[in-house]
């Protein structure tokens, strides 16, 4: 059985948009460019020959109640959970409700993101292809940011979750750790307030949060986590209590899964099987946690992830 | 510890160039073992920590028009993030049962925008205003001082020279306006006045009838503008019911002006009134009862919809609400989309099909459309033919069409009222109509349940020397007016893709959709152009009620009372019905008036629309028909909202023209910087109303919003109540000083009285807990929920909470279930019960018009032309029928929203300034070259009616058109596009004085661009364009220059 995307190309007639954009990369002058994509898009292929298993037909919200269900029994079960985060790029609108549902659940200051979501668009024809892509800490199994400073100071927790010591984690330290992160996805948290320079500063900003286990109060004076970095917990606190990670929840797309990898009942298990999928940096053996799926939309304009990243 | 830790930095992978490098894999064995390999290290995890039920308040969003359910996290008395609330089905499909304990839903949480959870900066708000602005300078000149709210209600009730600097003019006060109070002289009065109106009464006789109070009217010569009472006029921006009620129980029903007037035509106005016009019904030989109201697609259930000038990915209630179902759909293969807008928007790129249509020209590509489905016999015949509710009946059709209906042809070939069973002897009364069936006429009535009348669709023929057609047939010919290949010339899109669309929107029975938004009907031809997509599209394959087709929502559990109800919200001492021409001449006819005068009108009639937003304040500015004295603007913004906003200001700033304006607003706005006063108001978050519906919720719902926290705003005494200064403050204070019945003690005539908010809003929430019948009535709120109730409530100040108060105004037998409502937010049908077999639970349920007799008889009151009755191509033209000069400008200007702003009041929320600090002039790379434009360039906007490319805000004080240009292949050449929401000049990004004190401005709130101003001013009226049928504000008719900065 051809993918959707096949079918759907051939009966609509569509100019298969990855030749469509090679030949955009190769009318600019990237040749090389335009070899390395041509690789990777034999790889591609030779991953589609896979057989796709049937998309999932549940509606956003039974999807959430399932997920939900998956949570409390990962954490009553008595085992480790194995945390994974799964995001269907198709279902991505890139509206960012996800970006403000994280800076309303752990506050970071102006400009201090844990999670965004990057889209671009790429111009292959009187059609072209958007892409949205949310990217936050990919809890890498075997994190680079963690060898980057001294023992201790970046823990990999056994449920998967890198866990900062956050506030040794500070100056140098913490500009290496953010440094060694291959996708930028630490930031510096200065302790600035949105309304602090304004009228006045508002108290949901200088609200008690939780990270790590620990609370923090932002504010001008004291603010344990000033200079420090600051990353994606995958909601650590929110798990803790049975409470889904907030950029799961919110998600308009209904793109974003989680849950514990572990357990084969769950969710993220059986819709991740068989699956062309996308992990970071696989070349540098950091096993990412966070898991992209890469098919297409039926019907629609499609380029694969490997037209632009290689394996 | 794990060793890795220990390895030297040196060891660190190789940092590379590419920041979101991925690798890609088939997740399988292989991959799993890792995982699991990885979670052997350590021990068992603690147990599920608890999650507190009281730290939310479920209440509803109002960030924007969607009004998603929500529920707010309060800690420590702050709101500090919004959820979904899983009751609804706005944030959840399918929502979880209504009678899930609150404890249980705790931890479930439904989707939600970003938008909706910055909410909390708008509540939040260093720049909000919490005591009563008095202008101190000159209007608009941002010189305020503070006053006292009770000498502020004094000033604007009993009037006086209040603003020396103006030169010692007396302003007129609401006493003074409070000129007629007798509701029988109401009657008395607004009878004789329609009497007028059809001409079996004289304005002398009139005078002579009501000698003794002449002077309680504005124009004694010209009775039909009503009572001095109508020169108060109230207009808002975003109202809903509850708080809409209650305001149009002080503007009507108590204070009795018939000046009560929203936005809706600066949002989509044409498409409600295509609605309205759309759902009349024959009654006594006139069309009337149709509902300002529309029709939207069952997005859960369609298998192909043509999202058209509709961009619900960003706005049009698609965030939270549809976008889940969309992407569902699409991901699962269940739905198929196009989408027509010249922009190729987030759906387009994960759509079947992008027709970029030229903006204005949709009515071309629907008619070739319909011409493809009638020539190809696509249409759904047996829906068709039915003439009435038993036709429609046997065939299990839930609504039918008037498409058999024959309509009479004038001697100029024109199409004018339906030819009546009496006019060739068939008998019958005047809603009596005639088809063409087995080579004979077959009379009948629309709504008989016995005698089904089914007729011939394409009838040309004469009855009785009298030529008929039937209206399908008269569809047909408009759309032949050209050929496909014509039609797609006019519209700029291929044939090939407009045939591919109507069939395969005729591929799927009725699970196939054409949704329209304003992309379609903020242009001249708005009214038609929604005629030609919503109205005759959908008509033909006769999906209207049927699951996955079009719908018309399921409604809402009767807030305000009605049969076994608890609470008449209606019930007043003496209610008055306003009457007299309202100020923006809607639902009004030019010939029927005391000052029709030829064509054209001084000013566009609106026979068929009303709440003509950009007719408010113009219309003042002309005293057409009449001058006015006070002007109270409620949350609206109609100089930033507005196209061609601008031509508003000169008007705000005349004292003449609007002699006392004020404001109530949270911040000092682009709009209230105007005003004499501004009465700060209340955050959603801090306040009632009843958000209702939209089209396309299946279910019957009825969200409540209600106070989730304190509000900032200084707490003042009304009729011995304390509460914090609102908008429900103001009319009270009001009410309270002219002694107005209807409000006060005794307010709810004998049954309860109305001193505060809560008197109203309660006794609405004990209606939604009563349900639709007495079987439907709600539990009592357990003790736990009484106490989860309580607790959530904690860091409510007694002014906006007191649990005694509360439970005495719905007395005891519904305080629990008041109790059990508010705990959840409001009330939801089941999920499931939303659809019954194949069709929806909640119908529309009668007949939809394709051809409209009450238009077809109309004239427009500029040109004196006949108005078409029927789905038809009007090129763009000003209000006088002429088309428009752009003086040889280039690039038609258009708007679009992205999901992170709501157009004037969202840019205080730093959450969504931080992802997006500013927007674009948006340009194609075609278009970017010949101008030589690259990404990033400031260009200024120039038009023909704006060649100096700035807002001219008075006082020497102006904005420039300016903004910087980015490239994009995302939108049709020849056509530039900026976001809506960003290039505020006030809204806390300009400096204001407060007494004496400079409040200093936040450069974060004025990036970007708002180009409205840009927009066309029509050249005879000098306001912003309209649709001068359907009544919408002009947003995307106007070609501009765009210069390099």
């Amino acid at each position: 059985m051809a993918n959707h995307r096949d079918e759907a190309e051939k009966k609509q007639g569509l100019a298969g948009p990855r030749r469509a954009f090679l030949q955009v990369l190769a009318g600019a002058g990237a040749g090389a460019a335009a070899a390395g994509v041509g690789l990777s898009v034999l790889e591609s292929q030779k991953a589609e020959a896979a057989e796709i298993p049937p998309p999932l037909a549940e509606s956003s919200g039974a999807v959430l109640i399932r997920m939900q269900q998956d949570l409390e029994r990962a954490l009553t079960s008595g085992r480790t959970p194995s945390w994974v985060m799964v995001v269907d790029t198709r279902k991505c609108v890139g509206c960012d409700a996800c970006t403000v549902a994280c800076k309303a659940e752990v506050p970071t200051g102006p400009g201090g993101f844990n999670r965004r979501v990057i889209q671009k668009e790429l111009p292959i024809g009187p059609r072209p292809y958007r892409v949205f892509k949310p990217v936050n800490c990919l809890q890498c199994d075997d994190p680079p940011c963690a060898k980057a400073v001294p023992a201790g100071m970046i823990r990999k927790r056994a449920d998967g979750i890198v866990e900062f010591d956050s506030v040794s984690l500070a100056g140098g330290y913490a500009l290496a750790a953010a440094k060694a992160c291959p996708w930028g996805l630490i930031h510096i948290d200065r302790g600035a307030t949105y309304t602090m320079n304004t009228p006045a500063p508002q108290p949901y900003e200088t609200r008690a949060f939780e990270e790590y286990g620990r609370t923090f109060r932002r504010g001008p004076q004291n603010y344990e986590l000033q200079d420090r970095a600051r990353k994606c917990t995958f909601c650590a606190h929110r798990l803790e209590r049975g409470e889904l990670p907030a950029c799961v929840t919110t998600c308009l797309g209904s793109a974003m899964y989680f849950g514990d990898i572990s357990d084969r009942s769950s969710l993220v298990y059986q819709i991740t099987q068989g699956r062309r999928i996308f992990r970071g940096h696989e070349n540098l053996g950091v096993k990412p946690r966070v898991i992209y799926f890469e098919e297409s939309m039926p019907g629609a304009v499609h380029v694969d992830c490997q037209a632009c990243h290689s394996r | 510890m794990r060793k890795e830790n220990d390895r030297p930095r040196t060891e660190q992978p190789q940092k590379t160039d590419r920041r979101e490098m991925l690798a890609g894999a088939l997740l399988g064995g292989a991959m799993l073992a890792r995982f699991e390999q990885a979670q052997a290290a350590e021990a068992a995890p603690g147990s599920l920590k608890p999650v507190d039920p009281s730290q939310y308040i479920y209440t509803t969003c109002l960030q924007c028009n969607t009004g998603c359910e929500v529920k707010v996290r309060i800690q420590d008395g702050v709101a500090v993030k919004i959820e979904g609330n899983p009751y609804a089905p706005r944030p959840m499909d399918p929502h979880i049962d209504w009678n899930t304990p609150v404890a249980d839903a705790a931890r479930i949480h439904g989707h939600f925008c970003p938008k909706g959870q910055a909410g909390i900066q708008t509540a939040y708000d260093p720049y909000r205003i919490t005591k009563v602005l008095k202008r101190a300078g000159r209007r608009g000149e941002g010189k305020w001082i503070t006053i006292p709210f009770d000498q502020a209600i004094t000033e604007i009730v009993e009037g006086g020279v209040l603003f020396p600097q103006d030169g010692g003019r007396r302003v007129e006060g609401f006493r003074d306006l409070y000129a007629l109070k007798d509701p029988k002289l109401f009657a008395d009065m607004g009878a004789d006045v329609n009497r007028i109106r059809r001409r079996q009464m004289t304005v002398e006789q009139f005078k002579e009838k009501y000698r003794d109070y002449l002077n309680t009217l504005i124009d004694p010569d010209h009775p039909d503008f009503g009572p001095k009472n109508n020169q108060f006029v109230f207009n808002w921006g975003r109202l809903k019911a509850g708080r809409g009620d209650f305001f149009r129980r002080f503007v009507q029903s108590s204070f009795g002006s018939v000046n009560a007037h929203g936005h809706t035509t600066v949002c989509q106005g044409s498409i409600y009134f295509a609605g309205m016009a759309m759902s009349d019904a024959p009654s006594g030989g006139s069309w009337t009862g149709g509902s300002k109201w529309y029709w939207m697609a069952d997005t859960a259930n369609a298998e192909f919809i043509i999202y058209w000038g509709a961009n619900v990915l960003e706005g049009g209630y698609g965030p939270s609400l549809k976008i889940p179902k969309i992407m569902n759909g699409l991901a699962s293969g269940r739905l198929k989309v196009a989408v027509i807008d010249p922009r190729y928007n987030k759906l387009a790129a994960k759509a079947w099909r992008w027709l970029p249509v030229k903006p204005g020209e949709d009515a071309a590509i629907a008619l070739a459309m319909i011409q493809w489905i009638l020539e190809n016999e696509r249409y759904d015949r047996r829906y068709l033919e039915n003439c009435n509710r038993a036709a429609a009946t046997a065939d299990g059709e839930p609504t039918w069409s008037n498409a058999a209906w024959l309509v009479k042809i004038g001697s100029d070939g024109r199409p004018g009222a339906f030819l009546r069973a009496s006019e060739i002897g068939l008998g019958g009364d005047a809603d009596t109509f005639v088809a063409w069936r087995n080579g004979r006429p077959v009379a009948f009535r629309s709504g008989d349940t016995a005698n089904a009348a089914e007729g011939d669709l394409f009838v040309d023929t004469v009855i009785n020397g009298i030529r008929v057609k039937s209206a399908l047939l008269l569809l047909r010919e408009e759309a032949l007016r050209n050929t496909i290949h014509q039609w797609a010339a006019i519209a700029g899109v291929s044939a090939s893709d407009i045939i591919a669309l109507a069939q395969e929107f005729t591929s799927h029975g009725k699970r196939a959709v054409v949704e329209i938004h304003r992309g379609v009907s903020q242009h001249t031809n708005g009214f038609y152009n929604s005629l030609a997509t919503l109205g005759a599209l959908n008509t033909l394959i006769g999906n209207l009620d049927w699951k996955g087709g079009l719908i018309y929502g399921g409604g809402s559990y009767g807030e305000t009372g009605g049969t076994g109800r608890p609470f008449q919200l209606g019930d007043h001492p003496a209610a008055i019905a306003p009457f007299g021409l309202d100020i923006i001449r809607g639902g009004a006819v030019y010939e029927q008036s005391t000052i029709f005068n030829g064509y054209p009108a001084k000013r566009p009639w609106y026979p068929l629309a009303s709440d003509v937003y950009q007719e408010v304040i113009p219309s003042a500015g002309d005293a057409y028909p009449y001058p006015i004295k006070i002007l109270m603007l409620y949350m609206g913004s109609p100089v930033y909202a507005l196209p061609a906003g601008h031509s508003l200001i000169p008007i705000l700033q005349d004292t003449e023209k609007i002699p006392l304006f004020i404001a109530s607003d949270i911040v000092i706005g682009e709009t209230s910087m105007y005003a004499d006063y501004i009465f700060p108001d209340l955050t959603y978050l801090e306040r009632w109303e009843f958000h209702r519906t939209h089209p396309s919720i299946p279910h019957r719902v009825s969200p409540v919003r209600q106070p989730a926290i304190a509000s900032p705003n200084e707490v003042v005494r009304v009729y011995g109540e304390e509460m914090p200064i609102s908008m429900e403050a103001v009319f009270l204070a009001i009410a309270e000083r002219l002694n107005l019945p209807g409000f006060g003690p005794g307010a709810f005539a004998g049954r309860g009285d109305l001193k505060r908010p809560e008197d109203f809003y309660l006794r609405m929430v004990a209606n939604v807990a009563y349900g639709q019948s007495s079987a439907e009535i709600c539990p009592d709120a357990s003790d736990e929920e009484m106490r989860i109730f309580l607790n959530a409530r904690k860091h409510l100040p007694k002014s906006v909470f007191d649990p005694e108060k509360w439970a005495q105004i719905v007395g005891p037998q519904w305080w629990r279930k008041v109790v059990y409502v508010l705990n959840r937010g409001g009330r939801w049908q089941p999920h499931a019960q939303a659809w019954t077999g194949e069709q929806v639970t909640n119908k529309y349920g009668k007949l939809i018009n394709l051809y409209l007799e009450k238009v077809a008889l109309l004239r427009d009151s500029m040109t004196g032309q006949p108005l078409p009755g029927i789905a038809t191509y009007v090129p763009v033209r000003d209000s006088l029928g002429r088309p428009l000069d752009h003086r040889g400008a280039p690039l038609q200007l258009i708007t679009n929203r992205n999901m992170l702003q709501t157009k004037s009041r969202t840019i205080s929320n730093y959450w969504l300034t931080d992802i997006r600090p500013e927007n674009f002039i948006e340009i194609s790379p075609r278009d970017a070259q010949q101008l030589g434009l690259k990404d990033g360039d400031e260009v200024y906007v120039l038009s023909a009616s704006n060649p100096d490319a700035a807002w001219n805000l008075g006082h020497g004080q102006t904005k420039a058109l300016r903004g910087r240009v980015r490239v994009t292949s995302t939108i049709r050449t020849g056509v530039v596009t900026f976001e809506l929401g960003w290039g505020h000049w006030a809204y806390g990004s300009s400096p204001q004085w407060i007494d004496g004190q400079m409040i200093l401005p936040d450069p974060r709130r004025g990036r970007g661009i708002h180009a409205n101003a840009a927009m066309t001013v029509d050249p005879y009226i000098r306001s912003p364009l309209s649709d001068v049928v359907g009544g919408s504000a002009v947003f995307y008719d106007t070609r501009v220059y765009l210069v390099k900065a």
